[in-house]
């Protein structure tokens, strides 16, 4: 795989391996995951949805990477597998939180009708709004929980 | 803080590669290239240790694009392992670059907005 003749067209692109631009890929998921606090769903939303497009896409492609593994190279790989396996396990883990943001956001939107506000509140700046939407969605969660 | 920490140990690493890449004495470029960022990446996030300066990490992006656009610059150079270097090393000054200075805590505007709703 890592002498494929795609493996040497990224490596052309990107002028670096490929196996480098998946542990940099990994790296990234444990960056996002350890920048902000608890609340980052809702004082900096920007840095949950840059979470996300790190840590949903490495799980979509880990497990299309083992479906053709299956149905098109014929063999599995033991390496592989665990590492879709974790990848699918922080996609689950990382989901809670970058749906309580998209959520957040849709009702900031959805309330405010103003996109300056939606933006603001996007990249962490506060508003009346944003701050009731955060504690009803706190209270909802404490109700649930 | 961490993120600014992390900065730090990566200038460190750019200041040391040319000694463990084994640059050749004649490549002044990469030579100056390599401690001139390193030397300015280790400013930019030790600065912000100073409260009123602590964005001033977000200029370490201007040294990423510029260590991944040296990377492209020199892919017809001998030098395979320097650029592979530059470009990783920019990749993942990327991803530290933008985390906020204070990120365990909210962000000052909301921090604000709570003192005034007390």
């Amino acid at each position: 795989m890592l002498d494929s003749a795609v493996s040497h067209k990224i490596k052309e692109w990107t002028r670096i391996p490929d196996s480098i631009l998946g542990a940099l890929a990994y790296l990234g998921d444990i960056i996002f995951a350890l920048a902000g606090s608890s609340r980052r769903w809702h004082d900096r939303p920007w840095l949950v949805i840059l979470f996300s497009l790190d840590v949903i896409p490495l799980g979509i492609v880990s497990a299309v990477l083992i479906f053709m593994q299956g149905f098109v190279v014929g063999s599995y790989c033991f390496l592989c597998l665990v590492t879709a396996v974790i990848s699918l396990i922080l996609v689950v883990m990382a989901y809670d939180e970058v749906w309580s943001s998209v959520l957040f956001l849709y009702r900031v939107a959805k309330r405010s009708k103003k996109f300056s506000v939606f933006w603001d509140t996007f990249w962490g700046r506060p508003s009346q709004i944003a701050h009731e939407v955060g504690i009803e969605m706190a209270k909802q969660r404490d109700w649930r929980g | 803080m961490w993120a600014r920490v992390v900065e730090f140990m990566l200038a460190c690493w750019l200041c040391i590669s040319p000694f463990i890449f084994g640059y050749d004495t004649d490549a002044t470029f990469l030579w100056a290239n390599d401690f001139v960022c390193a030397s300015l990446i280790a400013f930019f996030s030790l600065i912000c240790y100073y409260k009123p300066l602590r964005k001033m990490h977000l200029l370490n992006l201007v040294i990423c694009f510029w260590l991944i656009g040296v990377g492209y610059a020199l892919k017809d150079s001998p030098y395979h392992a320097e650029i592979q270097n530059y470009v990783t090393f920019g990749i993942l000054l990327l991803m530290i670059a933008i985390v906020p200075s204070e990120a365990e805590k909210p962000p000052i505007p909301w921090r604000r907005f709570y003192q005034r709703n007390e």
